[in-house]
């Protein structure tokens, strides 16, 4: 092979990519994994059952560099081309954002992390010039709402699903999801007209979102964004108590089985 | 016969504050050795200091025998001690079961080894669900431990200690905040785990201090004033002044 074919290229790069996942699962198996998320969860009382938290770091580190050479050599193989651009901080910055939307806590969290960023950077670049604010805004709204970051939120979704109870959740969800879609929709608008307005060239007013063109200097379209976003957003909220009451009611305890506690 | 722990001439400052003011203490083999004294005498600063937390200003401490003075933790726990912690200290999302399997991996001679698949070994998990019962938490084992109750947590902590086969072990108040019958509970689990082995406590329940230690050292303001039986501690004029007072006579 000389890899002058896509299909080559992609054959190589999905084979070596299963096999490092697979190699990462394992070493996370193995004792030195285990001590690996034992120092992460508390590095002081590593060393008190026999481990240097040092030492521990030190080969968590080059396993973390053995498996980026192999990712390294893959990028090179398939863009066929190496600059400065791809050592650099922001590279290194995108990785930990997808590691962070995914989900660190989790195996399959930058995995996820990966495929939605790469997603999002190929079709949202399409059909908007400002995608990296909506990353932005998902990386920060992740952080602070849900540290565990998309793998957590359906994760905590697993021991409801255990106990049959996934169904309950389906009503508020779709309750609070439909009005908070209309809310996203207007703040989306807004953001997107603002944008035309400071960056389209002089006299240019004309936009179209969603198919719909319209004059962004008339006040209709705005007045549209502005009643999208308020009565979105107070639905969503009158919403929101019913679907956390949901939620408790579907994480309570199933009779007295809370196990010695 | 060898001293489990030798303590020779220890000090321990802070700045300009002295804590620990030339501590002379010699833990024998097999004995189960209480510390007591008030609040801020020292108690948990000289667990630090032997178990490697912190480093000595001046004296030396031997483990059965040889100089441990300033080794950082793991080598004096690969030596034969081990301890628990005042704060609960564990690994809160980790399973039950992989906090005690964390405390036994060295003991089992894993070491940093990347070429064992940890469910895979059967000794290992055999041996993890043996400390397990012994602490009372089989049923609890696949929870994480951050969730467990208080006095659960406190079993998890002993747990990981004593998991390892340490010769000897330091509970740093292992019954703190408990109900009675969550300290008869500790108790019972402390003397089962720690047969045969040499058992060093800091404890302000003087109902478990009396009940557990064969002998017990009372520090004041960094310096031991008296190292005695029980009863003897009980009878000890100074000790009474310094520290048991009103408590001793009912008792």
């Amino acid at each position: 092979m000389d890899f002058a074919q896509d299909i080559e290229v992609y054959s190589l790069i999905a084979f070596w990519a299963f096999i490092t996942i697979a190699l990462m699962y394992l070493f996370s198996r193995t004792p030195m994994g285990r001590m690996a998320n034992a120092v992460r969860d508390n590095d002081e009382r590593t060393e008190f059952v026999g481990y240097s938290q040092r030492k521990v770091r030190f080969i968590s580190f080059c396993a973390s560099g053995f498996f980026a050479g192999i990712a390294g050599g893959l990028f090179a193989i398939n863009f066929e081309i190496v600059t400065e651009e791809n050592l650099n901080a922001l590279t290194s910055g995108v990785v930990l954002l997808m590691a962070y939307i995914g989900g660190v806590g989790f195996f399959i969290g930058p995995i996820v992390g990966a495929v939605l960023f790469t997603l999002l950077q190929t079709l949202l670049s399409i059909y908007t010039e400002i995608w990296q604010l909506y990353v932005g805004v998902l990386f920060v709204l992740t952080v602070m709402y849900v540290p565990q970051g998309l793998t957590g939120i359906l994760a905590m979704h697993i021991p409801i699903y255990q106990i049959n109870r996934l169904g309950s959740l389906v009503v508020p969800y779709i309750r609070t999801g439909i009005p908070l879609a209309f809310c996203l929709a207007g703040v989306v608008g807004f953001l997107e007209m603002i944008h035309h307005v400071r960056a389209a060239s002089v006299g240019d007013t004309e936009m179209s979102l969603i198919g719909i063109g319209f004059d962004t200097h008339t006040v209709m379209p705005w007045i549209i964004v502005a009643v999208l976003v308020a009565v979105g957003g107070y639905f969503t909220k009158t919403q929101l108590p019913q679907l956390k009451e949901a939620w408790e009611r579907a994480h309570a305890p199933l009779g007295s089985d809370e196990g010695a506690a | 016969m060898t001293s489990a722990i030798k303590l020779t001439g220890v000090r321990k400052s802070f700045g300009p504050t002295e804590i620990i003011r030339g501590v002379d203490l010699d833990i024998r083999q097999g004995e189960r050795h209480a510390i007591i004294g008030p609040n801020g005498a020292g108690k948990s600063t000289l667990f630090h200091l032997v178990s490697g937390r912190y480093n000595l200003s001046a004296g030396s401490v031997e483990l059965n025998g040889e100089d441990i003075s300033n080794l950082p933790p793991y080598e004096i726990y690969r030596k034969g001690l081990s301890r628990s912690f005042q704060v609960t200290n564990i690994f809160p999302r980790m399973s039950v079961f992989e906090n005690v399997r964390c405390g036994l991996m060295w003991s089992q001679e894993y070491k940093y080894s990347f070429w064992h698949l940890v469910d895979r070994e059967k000794k290992l998990n055999h041996r993890t669900a043996e400390v397990l019962e012994e602490i009372g938490l089989t049923s609890r084992q696949h929870v994480p431990a951050g969730v467990l109750t208080y006095a659960e947590q406190r079993a998890l902590e002993i747990g990981i200690a004593a998991a390892g086969g340490a010769d000897v072990i330091m509970l740093d108040e292992p019954t703190a905040g408990m109900s009675h019958s969550e300290t008869d509970q500790a108790i019972a689990l402390i003397r089962k785990i720690t047969d045969g082995k040499t058992l060093v406590m800091v404890e302000h329940d003087m109902g478990v201090v009396f009940d557990v230690a064969d002998r017990i050292s009372v520090l004041v303001y960094g310096e031991i004033i008296a190292t005695d039986t029980p009863e003897n501690i009980r009878n000890n004029k100074a000790v009474q002044e310094a520290y048991l007072g009103a408590e001793a006579e009912h008792a």
